[in-house]
């Protein structure tokens, strides 16, 4: 039976982490390599680097970390932040990331995810969609042409944002997805900015609208704050993303795969020395 | 000892090459026939299985690999690299692979069943006691849609998996270690895997 998979999300910024302040026994919070060593060894199944570093040299300093990472770490990782082209793409596979998340540039530039998935394979590209609800009806955004089709409607659950959730495109989030598995996304990160950052628990209604209208792997993302919100989005989707809960030391990845067992959802076992 | 990884341009293979780095043996990776010269040959992949073969046909390594793989010399084969060995996939209709092994991969499809196959999935007994003996019940990463259907007559060490049904995980003997998982992505058991069979060729 496949297991339920736990993936802490480390910010680095300038080769750095950023948010990590507070993990248990690591001297150096902001060393990516220590922590994501600590995470690994506490039994995290997966890792995702999210670069947001925004000067010129991001890419040189992206490809050194990427580089490291992989011979510090034997369980798979995702790299994302910024990536826009094929080229950028292989590079980070070849150093030794399993796949990459695309955001912006796929929603830009959609035959990106059909071009990466006929190069590289499907199973290496994570598609990151940033949804917030618009209760009250579209907000009448003109989507970008290449994606006019999916424009929202009045039965639009949620809408897609770009720029790292700065920028409404008026699309409809499920289309989109959808769209994206056609194109040959492999799996579907689904942060939730209504949740983000507020800890009252993800959006599970809305996780659980995108696990049926694809048939890919589901990552959940966004407001996690304790232990029940993990359990219970876990019934209905295939992994938990998590980032301050851990890093803040609130949770450890035993605590968690713990409780899973507890509900009776099938986890991989963690280290118990 | 001195392994040698195909590299046939269509999967990323710095991850075998760090685990067997870091397990203290050398590495070299093989476009053409000097594969030969390792003590071990490692075939990874991940991408598609009509343009692997297609690569291997170009390089020219295709009967070679094949030759040296049937010769029964020390092998391990990873993923792709596994599949590869059999004699088709639905994923390439008309491609025929390696031939090594007899069987065809199916797509899996089942009600609420996510594919592609991805994550931790944990291994049944081997068929025959082999090196997979001391890994029952361990996880090891898996990312793959298509799969080995249960054959009537068992193969010898082969060993079953379950995801949504039972299908062939991986397949062992004394100098060959073929798994459709990904033993340097698979943390702790993954690393031990690799050990304990490089330990037991050498």
């Amino acid at each position: 039976m496949i297991t339920k998979r736990i993936i802490p999300c480390l910010d680095i910024d300038k080769g750095r982490v950023v948010k990590g302040t507070n993990f248990i026994n690591i001297t150096d919070a902001g060393d990516p390599i220590a922590l994501a060593t600590a995470y690994a060894d506490s039994g995290a199944d997966e890792l995702v680097f999210l670069d947001i570093t925004a000067s010129s040299d991001k890419r040189v300093l992206l490809m050194d970390l990427v580089r490291d990472i992989a011979k510090a770490i034997y369980i798979p990782f995702t790299v994302g932040g910024g990536i826009n082209n094929l080229d950028m793409i292989q590079a980070i596979l070849n150093l030794g990331a399993d796949k990459v998340s695309l955001n912006t540039a796929a929603l830009h530039n959609p035959t990106l995810i059909q071009d990466a998935a006929r190069h590289f394979g499907s199973q290496c590209i994570v598609l990151a969609v940033d949804v917030k609800r618009c209760p009250n009806g579209p907000s009448g955004v003109t989507p970008p042409p290449a994606l006019s089709h999916l424009a929202a409607t009045t039965h639009t659950l949620a809408t897609v944002y770009s720029h790292g959730g700065r920028t409404d495109l008026g699309i409809d989030a499920l289309q989109w997805i959808q769209y994206a598995e056609k194109l040959g996304a492999g799996e579907i990160l689904l942060t939730s900015m209504d949740r983000d950052g507020t800890r009252d628990g993800y959006d599970i209604d809305l996780l659980t609208r995108v696990k049926n209208t694809v048939s890919l792997p589901v990552i959940a993302s966004g407001g996690a704050g304790r232990l029940s919100h993990i359990t219970d989005v876990l019934h209905h989707v295939d992994a938990a993303l998590l980032a301050s809960l851990l890093h803040f030391g609130h949770l450890t990845i035993p605590d968690i795969k713990t409780a899973l067992t507890q509900v009776a959802l099938p986890v991989r076992p963690f280290p118990t020395s | 000892m001195k392994c040698a990884i195909i590299d046939y341009g269509t999967g990323t293979i710095q991850s075998v090459h760090n685990a067997i780095s870091t397990l203290g043996h050398s590495v070299y990776r093989s476009r053409s026939d000097d594969f030969d010269q390792a003590d071990v040959v490692i075939f990874p992949g991940q991408g598609a299985f009509g343009p692997a073969m297609a690569a291997l046909n170009a390089m020219g390594i295709r009967d070679s690999l094949k030759a040296y793989i049937q010769s029964g010399r020390p092998f391990i084969g990873i993923c792709l690299g596994f599949q590869l060995l059999f004699d088709g996939s639905d994923e390439s209709p008309g491609t025929q692979g390696l031939c090594v092994k007899q069987g065809h991969f199916k797509l899996f499809s089942g009600a609420g069943l996510s594919v592609p196959h991805m994550g931790w999935n944990a291994l049944a007994a081997p068929e025959t006691p082999s090196v997979l003996s001391a890994f029952e019940g361990h996880y090891f990463y898996f990312v793959h849609s298509f799969y080995l259907p249960v054959p009537d007559t068992p193969i010898p060490g082969m060993v079953m998996s379950n995801y949504g049904g039972h299908f062939i995980s991986a397949i062992a003997t004394s100098t060959q270690l073929m798994v459709q998982f990904h033993p340097e992505k698979s943390g702790e058991s993954g690393l031990q895997l690799l050990e304990l069979f490089l330990k037991g060729v050498a």
